[in-house]
């Protein structure tokens, strides 16, 4: 699999959940064109930013990740969910949502990533 | 008046045996057998009288003056009989008082006593001309010596002299005459002048003392008084008849009084606590049998506002002369309403005195319902708040959980993952085992705490209701579960915690205590509420338990106004339905 520059766009509330996701991120080699704190400063920063993938922390204090991913389609991003609850705590709403993957917030890899990332661009979800 | 059994027999007995005395000497000395069998009958009619009245209770001295009426009766058949022998004379002297007693029932009807002042004074006027009228015959009354050769001696007569006797007998007898009018004709005016109600109780009354004072008048106006012997025997039987039917009539009116009174017993049976004061109006007016009766209860303001009409309130309650307006007080003196009813109620004391009763039953019962209702209504509002609040208080734990510690831990694990990710697989020390290691006991510390804050309060049930939130309560236990939620939307927060921790606790005594193999969880709407039923194909037998977990579930749904169900017969596993009001505002 041939390194692609996927660009990220990281969204948490948590300060220093933040921080350590963008330098996991970095770390694994992709690249990190944004951060957001909120939901609609996500989506205001998705459409000038054009990343390729949105990290969406599900809790946010504005409102649910859920409700911006379709906002986030329309900029052009993909978007994975991520929490540190886990994707049952949230009944059927990560699978009837239109995000293309799910990441518990502790197992967040740049292989995990690329592989949601891979998985869409094939179209086999 | 009271009397005992025994005076009342003895008094009957007497009666009984004057009648057979007088009536046998009667019929020795070849008298109509007609004319024998109506003095009897009249008698008769005085102690059936006497007998019914008594027996209705409350106005026994109607019964004894009717039954003393029926001795005084056959006093004068009596003096008739025996009219050879000298017993004559002072049984002459004592006759005609039955007069006295119909005069009596007459005045006294119905309450029994005499009630005004003018009533007392003709009594008292009619006692004086009979006591005048007895003293006459016996002293002054000797028809032996006025050329009667058949009669005997009169041995009282100290001033016989026939010239007195008869002018005396003549004035005493016009005197009675016209005080028996008057009380006909006032007996009429107030049956005439009177309410429906007090007709009724009336009856014949007026019309037979009609009647009966006509014919005192002709026999004191026009008969010759030195005649022992009735001249017209027709007049004696209209006279008879007329005498019979006042004391029948008297206890003809009490029975209808006494109907009344025993639905003393229908007025409190009829009053419904679910009517209210709404309720009483016609229930009395049916009680009562006065269709003109109102019920007026006093408002907040200080006006009446009769029952069902609570927006036309008056300062004052008017009634016309057939109606009276009582005042019905609490037992502190507080006006609860005024009552406008007939006047004849007024004569039966212990009647009206059961309506009042009934009218403060009702309003004491309605401001007692009051207070218990919005104390209960208070009471259910502080165990609301109280739940909400524990529950206000779970949820907010859960999110300190998750936005601290477990913040921490996740931002912890990140940061390992990211230095174990930098290590790569040059690891000369070993520290890449160090690090996995560290990494999967962090995994386990953040599940332990996501497992610890889902107990405190599933996130999921606040996200996502009972829909999302019970599949993961199934998900947690090992046990097949299957879980349906049919639900339109979402209820009230307080409700859906109340309806998650029933089938939390049910699930987990399913896998504790009841060795099931399946459960179900459902959650509908039917008939208005919201209807969560458990159930489980274990051992059965739950019971619920003052302090067990099934007791907090029955006070936490009870609190909404719902009700709990177990049904766990041994063997036949376990059934719990929780149904509580699927709009909370009807509960409260």
């Amino acid at each position: 699999m041939g390194r692609v520059a996927i660009r990220l766009l990281v969204v948490d509330d948590h300060a220093a959940v933040l921080d350590s996701m963008v330098e996991a991120m970095s770390a694994a080699g992709l690249e990190v064109v944004g951060t957001a704190a909120s939901g609609y400063a996500a989506v205001r920063c998705a459409a000038t930013v054009r990343p390729d993938v949105v990290i969406l922390d599900v809790q946010l204090p504005d409102v649910t990740g859920f409700e911006v991913v379709e906002a986030l389609h329309r900029c052009g991003a993909l978007v994975i969910l991520t929490s540190s609850r886990s994707e049952i705590d949230y009944g059927n709403r990560v699978r009837e949502s239109s995000a293309e993957g799910f990441i518990p917030k502790h197992e967040l890899t740049g292989a995990r990533v690329r592989e949601i990332v891979h998985s869409a661009a094939t179209g086999g979800r | 008046m009271r009397q005992s059994v025994p005076a009342r027999s003895a008094l009957v007995a007497l009666a009984v045996a004057v009648t057979v005395v007088a009536q046998r000497e009667q019929l020795s000395q070849q008298a109509p057998t007609s004319f024998v069998v109506v003095d009897a009958a009249v008698a008769g009619a005085f102690v059936i009288a006497g007998l019914g009245a008594w027996r209705l209770g409350s106005r026994a001295v109607l019964g004894t003056v009717a039954v003393v009426g029926a001795v005084a009766w056959q006093v004068g058949t009596l003096a008739m009989a025996f009219q050879d022998s000298p017993i004559t004379f002072p049984l002459f002297a004592l006759s005609g008082y039955h007069d006295l007693a119909l005069a009596f029932l007459m005045l006294a009807y119905p309450a029994g006593v005499l009630a005004t002042r003018p009533r007392r004074a003709i009594l008292g006027l009619l006692v004086l001309g009979y006591a005048a009228g007895s003293v006459t015959r016996l002293v002054a009354f000797d028809p032996s010596a006025w050329g009667c050769d058949q009669c005997p001696s009169n041995p009282f007569a100290i001033a016989a002299d026939e010239e007195r006797f008869v002018w005396l007998q003549e004035w005493t007898g016009r005197f009675l005459g016209t005080i028996v009018a008057t009380i006909a004709v006032s007996t009429v005016i107030r049956w005439v002048t009177g309410s429906v109600v007090a007709r009724r109780a009336a009856g014949a009354v007026p019309v037979a003392g009609m009647v009966w004072a006509a014919l005192f008048l002709q026999d004191t106006f026009l008969r010759p008084v030195n005649e022992l012997v009735i001249g017209d025997p027709a007049a004696f039987y209209v006279m008879a008849a007329a005498r019979a039917a006042i004391p029948l009539g008297v206890v003809t009116g009490l029975l209808w009084i006494a109907v009344g009174q025993s639905r003393i017993s229908d007025l409190f049976s009829s009053l419904d606590d679910r009517d209210g004061r709404d309720g009483i109006e016609p229930v009395l007016q049916a009680v009562v049998g006065d269709r003109r009766l109102e019920m007026w209860w006093r408002t907040d303001e200080g006006t009446y506002a009769r029952s069902g009409a609570p927006n036309h309130a008056l300062a004052a309650v008017d009634a016309d002369r057939h109606q009276v307006v009582t005042t019905i007080t609490a037992d502190d003196g507080a006006v609860l309403g005024l009552l406008k009813h007939d006047v004849a109620l007024l004569d039966d004391q212990r009647f009206s005195t059961a309506i009042h009763a009934s009218v403060r039953l009702i309003a004491d019962h309605e401001r007692l319902s009051r207070q218990v209702i919005s104390q209960l209504d208070e009471v259910r509002a502080s165990r609301i708040r109280i739940l909400a609040a524990a529950g206000a208080e779970r949820a907010r734990l859960e999110r300190d959980l998750h936005d601290g510690s477990q913040q921490r831990l996740v931002s912890l694990a990140l940061q390992l993952r990211t230095a174990r990710n930098t290590l790569g697989d040059d690891d000369p020390g070993g520290f890449g085992d160090t690090l996995d290691r560290a990494m999967k006991e962090l995994a386990e510390a953040i599940a332990d705490l996501r497992e610890l804050a889902r107990g405190i309060h599933p996130s999921a049930l606040t996200d996502g209701g009972l829909a999302a939130a019970l599949p993961l309560l199934a998900d947690r236990i090992p046990l097949p579960t299957a879980i349906h939620v049919a639900l339109p939307g979402r209820p009230p927060a307080e409700t859906e915690a109340a309806l998650y921790f029933v089938a939390a606790e049910a699930l987990t005594n399913a896998v504790k205590h009841a060795s099931a193999t399946t459960c179900t969880v459902d959650v509908r709407i039917a008939t208005g509420q919201l209807v969560l039923t458990v159930e489980d194909d274990g051992v059965g037998g739950a019971i619920v338990t003052h302090q067990g977990g099934l007791r907090g579930l029955h006070d936490r749904i009870e609190t909404f106004g719902g009700t709990l169900s177990v049904s766990s017969d041994a063997g036949c596993g376990t059934r719990i339905v929780a149904t509580v009001p699927a709009d909370p505002a009807v509960a409260r």
